[in-house]
C-alpha cells in the first residue's frame, strides 16, 4: 500500500491534480479516505494502465470512461467464467460430457 | 530482432513516424485490452522495447552505429493491470454489467454468482424425454407409464387435445436438487402426435376429405360422415362442387382444449368417378353434351387472354 505522493512520485507520467481528478471520478477506487488514500498493487496497476491509455493510446479523457466500463466487464465476465470453468472441472466426467455435448448443440443452433 | 522492423519501420524514419507506429501498435496488442492473450502480451513487450530504443535520438544513434545492440537499454519494466485485476483481488472493480441479465444463471446458482454468503444451492436438471402419441390418444387423452433413461417410470396423463409437439412438463419428477433444501428439476415430455389417415387437425377444427359419387355430386344426398366421436349423417347439397368444404359445426375438438372455442368438423369434398366408366355412363354423357355442353375454363379463358 503507498499514498497519493508515493504514486505519484513512481510514475513519471502523473501528476497529483491528475491523480485526484481520476480517483473523484471513480475511476480509480483506493482504500480509505482523504487525505490518507492507501493505493494496493492493483490501484497502482490501474493508474499506469490509465496513463498508457491516455498517452500511448490516446484515449481522451471523455472516452475513458467507456473502455474503462467495458474493461471492467471483461475483467468480471472472465472472473466469472473462471469460476463456472472450475465447477465443471469439479463435475464427474459423465457431467463434463454432458455439458460439452450441450455446448456443441447451442454452437449448431446458433449458427445454423 | 531489429528495432525498425518491430515496428514496422524504416531506419530513416523520423521521431514522428516511430511515434506514431509505436502507438498504433500499442492500441492493438496492449495486453490489458487482451486478457489470456499470452501473443498479444509478447508482441507488445517487443514492440515497447524496440519503442524505449528508437524514442531517444541518442540511444538510437548508438544502436544505428552498431555500438548498442537491441538489448542495449533496459527493457522497460511492465506492472501489467491484468496481472492484478484478472483474479479475485481484482474484484472490487469488476462489473456484473456483462452479465446481470442471465436471469436463468443466478436464479440457478444463486449465491454463487453473487454477493452474497449463503450455502450453494441449485434446483436439479430437467430430463427430457420424447413421447409417440397416437393421433385419437392425443385428440381424447390417455394414460402411458413411461420409463425414463435413468430407470425411474412414470405415470403420465396425456390431457385431451395435447397438440403436436407440445411439451408436457411433470413438476418436480427431473433430477435431485444439489443442497439442502433445493427443489428437483421437471421431466419434460415432448409428444409427437402420428398422423391419421383420415382425421387431420388444425387447432381445435378437425378436417377430412369426403369422397362423392357423381351422381350424390349431382342430385345431392344424405351420407354417413365419421367423426372424432363416430358417425353422423350429413347432407350433401345437389350440385356441390368439388373441393367445396362443408362445415359439421360443434364436431371438432370441445373447447378448453387447444382453445376457448369449441371446433368443427371441415368436410372436403373429393368427387370420384367409378373406377371403371361402362357404356351406359359413357352414351348417357355423349347424348347430355349435345344439348347441354358447357365451358368450365370460360372464366379462366377470359382472365389469361
Amino acid at each position: 500500500m503507498i499514498n497519493e505522493r508515493q504514486l505519484v512520485d513512481q510514475i513519471d507520467a502523473l501528476t497529483l491534480r491528475q491523480l485526484r481528478s481520476w480517483v473523484r471520478r471513480g475511476w480509480v477506487r483506493p482504500a480509505g479516505s482523504r487525505p490518507r488514500l492507501a493505493f494496493s498493487d492493483l490501484d497502482v496497476a490501474r493508474v499506469e494502465l490509465i496513463c498508457q491509455l491516455r498517452q500511448e493510446m490516446e484515449v481522451t479523457e471523455q472516452s475513458m470512461p467507456v473502455v474503462l466500463t467495458l474493461l471492467d466487464q471483461v475483467y468480471g465476465l472472465r472472473e466469472q467464467m473462471r469460476r463456472v470453468v472450475a465447477a465443471i472441472e469439479a463435475q464427474p466426467n459423465a457431467v463434463k460430457r454432458d455439458i460439452a455435448r450441450q455446448l456443441e448443440e447451442c454452437e449448431i443452433e446458433s449458427s445454423s | 530482432m531489429d528495432p525498425y522492423q518491430t515496428l514496422g519501420v524504416s531506419k530513416e524514419a523520423s521521431k514522428e513516424e516511430i511515434q506514431k507506429a509505436y502507438r498504433k501498435l500499442a492500441k492493438e496488442l496492449h495486453p490489458d485490452l487482451h486478457p489470456g492473450d499470452k501473443q498479444a502480451e509478447d508482441r507488445f513487450k517487443a514492440v515497447s522495447s524496440a519503442y524505449g530504443l528508437l524514442k531517444d535520438p541518442e540511444t538510437r544513434a548508438r544502436y544505428d552505429r552498431g555500438e548498442i545492440d537491441e538489448h542495449g537499454v533496459e527493457r522497460p519494466s511492465h506492472n501489467f493491470y491484468r496481472d492484478h485485476a484478472d483474479g479475485g483481488s481484482g474484484r472490487y472493480y469488476h462489473s456484473s454489467a456483462g452479465f446481470d441479465d442471465f436471469a436463468d444463471l443466478s436464479d440457478l446458482f444463486g449465491s454463487a454468482f453473487g454477493r452474497g454468503g449463503a450455502e450453494f444451492r441449485a434446483r436439479g436438471g430437467d430430463v427430457r424425454y420424447a413421447l409417440d402419441v397416437e393421433f385419437m390418444d392425443a385428440v381424447k387423452g390417455a394414460k402411458r407409464q413411461i420409463t425414463l433413461p435413468d430407470g425411474n417410470s412414470l405415470n403420465l396423463t396425456i390431457p385431451p387435445g395435447t397438440r403436436d409437439g407440445q411439451v408436457l412438463r411433470l413438476k418436480g419428477k427431473g433430477m435431485a436438487g444439489f443442497g439442502k433444501d433445493a427443489p428437483p428439476g421437471d421431466a419434460l415430455i415432448e409428444i409427437s402426435v402420428r398422423d391419421h389417415p383420415v382425421f387431420s387437425r388444425q387447432g381445435n377444427d378437425i378436417q377430412i376429405d369426403l369422397p362423392v359419387s357423381i351422381d350424390e355430386a349431382i342430385l345431392g344426398a344424405q351420407i354417413h360422415v365419421p367423426t372424432l366421436t363416430g358417425k353422423v349423417r350429413m347432407t350433401i347439397p345437389a350440385g356441390v362442387q368439388n373441393g367445396e368444404r362443408l362445415r359439421l359445426k360443434g364436431r371438432g375438438l370441445p373447447s378448453g382444449v387447444a382453445s376457448d372455442k369449441a371446433g368443427d368438423q371441415f368436410v372436403r369434398i373429393v368427387i370420384t368417378l367409378p373406377e371403371t366408366i361402362d357404356p351406359d355412363l359413357a352414351e348417357a354423357m355423349r347424348s347430355w353434351r349435345t344439348a347441354h355442353g358447357y365451358n368450365p375454363r370460360a372464366k379462366m379463358e377470359r382472365e389469361t387472354a
